[in-house]
């Protein structure tokens, strides 16, 4: 099984001379199993270059995961070239949305209507075919079984784990550890609690062992005091999920569009000064950066 | 059918406030929307949907909250709120303030009665659900079928006896039945559903849930705390099956005076009324 990173930014596609050397395109990450099936997890902008290198190999057939569908992660949905070629084979998977009652076909046909693109969904030529899937869902797609889990994001978002001949990865999509919306003193801090404790032991044993754990490490610490709520990570809280994980490597992704190459070559710098033995080994997502499983 | 039911007027402009406040605390708003049988049953209705709650039945608020997200469950408490307000007339001439007041009461003992026999505090949140959903069944009727349940309210009163039995034979179901089937299609855990269609059924107080026991005996003791408008004839002492003396105690004044913190449950409870209706 092979990872390779297309978008590794967070928010907003944010290209420049900072983010020249770790990439400014919004989350995408390509997963080709040993049989050569392509899975595609997320569609924000690095899809529009992963589509053309799918191209290559005419006619394609692929998966495309959906954690969630804030723009960053379907953006590039409608520039993934795939979708225009007759011949193609895309299913899309993803969330239902519960609270404007919609599935994924109804709203990723939205970003194609009229007044935000020039073609519309229903003119697409490839054969599209939408799934929604529920938590826990798991499916089979070639020789790769994917699973899902909900994080905690401020939509629904699904983290996937794909699984292919005893190699697995995982991948967080967006996600913040909860936190306790009660004070030490209150009733329900303990309920809570237990139940914050709940939710992080069902998302740590779906990503159990994985040999790959790419998650949303947005923030640093001290950034965090002021996005709290935000729905993404820390460098600290997604090492610590990794470790509680026992995950065999972490990479760390969606990176925040102000965070500049030479900020992440000191971050990278640091946690390798900090790692503890034992320590799952440690990435920082790059566009272009392929880890093979 | 209750899709477009409204949530009560003081919650509903609650959560417009609070949802308009970038600033305001998720446990204001936890609180007012586990204070609201409608918001309450629809937010659970979504977290128990088909496409999620697969791993765990969602019973409360928090695990709500927890499950879904904060934003989900606030966005979803704005779309309920958007839908407008119940309201405080209806056709039928039922109560609706005596509606909440009993329904939080009974929410309040319920759940206190659950710690009292030892139900570990994460499952006290169910109880206190059981409680809060355990009437809304006439919430549906009042707003249905306004018509017959005037009928079934009036002939209650006329005849000494208690509505469920007058809603039979004016609707053909009663407030409990027609409360647990929609909590049954909305996927709602089962101890739940069986709690709430035999509320007024006393049991033997050994086989059944102790959800069915709490909730039995705690819409009992709200009906004696504070007699009901809507309901006025209530069980007594005299009706009560004996296990219910056996696990709780001697006798309602002394089994409510015995829980601790009662009152100052009661009281914030109340004052989420009395706060809704003046502002």
């Amino acid at each position: 099984m092979k990872v390779r990173f297309w978008g590794v930014r967070g928010s907003i596609a944010s290209p420049g001379p900072d983010t020249v050397r770790y990439g400014g395109n919004t989350t995408c990450i390509q997963v080709t199993t040993d049989s050569g099936a392509e899975i595609v997890l997320d569609g924000g902008t690095g899809i529009r270059p992963a589509g053309l290198n799918l191209m290559n190999a005419h006619p394609v057939k692929c998966a495309v995961c959906i954690t969630h569908t804030h723009w960053d992660h379907i953006q590039g949905l409608p520039f993934f070239t795939p979708l225009f070629v007759p011949g193609s084979s895309v299913d899309i998977y993803g969330a239902f949305d519960p609270v404007y009652q919609k599935d994924l076909k109804s709203i990723l046909s939205q970003q194609m209507e009229y007044c935000y693109f020039p073609v519309r969904e229903l003119e697409l030529k490839a054969d599209v075919r939408y799934h929604t899937l529920r938590e826990g869902q798991v499916i089979e797609y070639a020789d790769a079984t994917i699973s899902n889990v909900l994080m905690n994001h401020p939509v629904m978002t699904y983290g996937y784990r794909v699984d292919c001949n005893g190699k697995s990865m995982f991948f967080s999509g967006d996600h913040e550890p909860p936190y306790n919306i009660y004070n030490e003193d209150d009733t329900f801090y303990g309920e809570y609690k237990q139940l914050m404790d709940d939710k992080e032991r069902g998302i740590c044993n779906l990503a159990r062992g994985v040999d790959l754990f790419v998650i949303d490490a947005q923030y640093t610490e001290p950034e965090m005091v002021n996005r709290r709520g935000w729905g993404h990570g820390t460098f600290s809280s997604a090492l610590a999920m990794a470790r509680r994980a026992e995950a065999k490597a972490v990479c760390f992704t969606h990176h925040d569009p102000t965070r500049t190459d030479d900020q992440l070559d000191r971050i990278a710098d640091k946690l390798s000064r900090q790692a503890r033995a034992h320590d799952p080994d440690m990435y920082i997502a790059h566009e272009g950066l392929e880890i093979e499983l | 059918m209750c899709e477009r039911m409204p949530a009560f007027p003081a919650s509903v402009q609650k959560v417009i406030t609070l949802t308009s406040d970038i600033n305001s605390s998720p446990r204001d708003l936890v609180r007012v929307i586990d204070h609201d049988p409608v918001l309450t049953m629809k937010i659970l209705k979504v977290a128990n949907s088909a496409y999620f709650g697969l791993s765990r039945k969602v019973v409360s608020i928090n695990h709500a909250v927890v499950y879904l997200g904060l934003n989900t469950v606030k966005h979803v408490a704005l779309a309920i709120a958007a839908i407008g307000s119940l309201p405080t007339e209806n056709d039928a001439g039922f109560d609706m303030q005596d509606f909440l007041q009993h329904s939080l009461t009974t929410a309040v003992i319920t759940r206190a009665l659950a710690r009292k026999i030892r139900v570990p505090e994460v499952d006290a949140a169910n109880y206190f659900v059981a409680g809060l959903l355990h009437d809304i069944g006439k919430v549906v009727f009042a707003q249905f079928r306004p018509t017959e349940f005037r009928g079934a309210l009036s002939a209650a009163r006329e005849r000494g006896v208690p509505l469920y039995q007058t809603e039979e034979e004016f609707i053909g179901h009663s407030h409990a039945e027609v409360g647990a089937f929609l909590c049954e299609s909305w996927d709602f855990p089962a101890t739940l559903v069986g709690a709430i269609r035999a509320h007024h059924i006393p049991g033997t107080g050994r086989t059944e849930e102790r959800i069915r026991h709490c909730l039995f005996f705690g819409n009992v003791l709200a009906n004696h705390l504070f007699e009901s408008v809507n309901a006025p004839v209530s069980a007594t002492e005299d009706d009560m099956p004996p296990w219910v003396f056996r696990m709780f105690g001697n006798d309602f004044d002394s089994i409510l005076g015995s829980i601790e913190g009662l009152q100052t449950d009661l009281d914030q409870a109340t004052n989420m009324l009395t706060i809704g209706m003046k502002s």
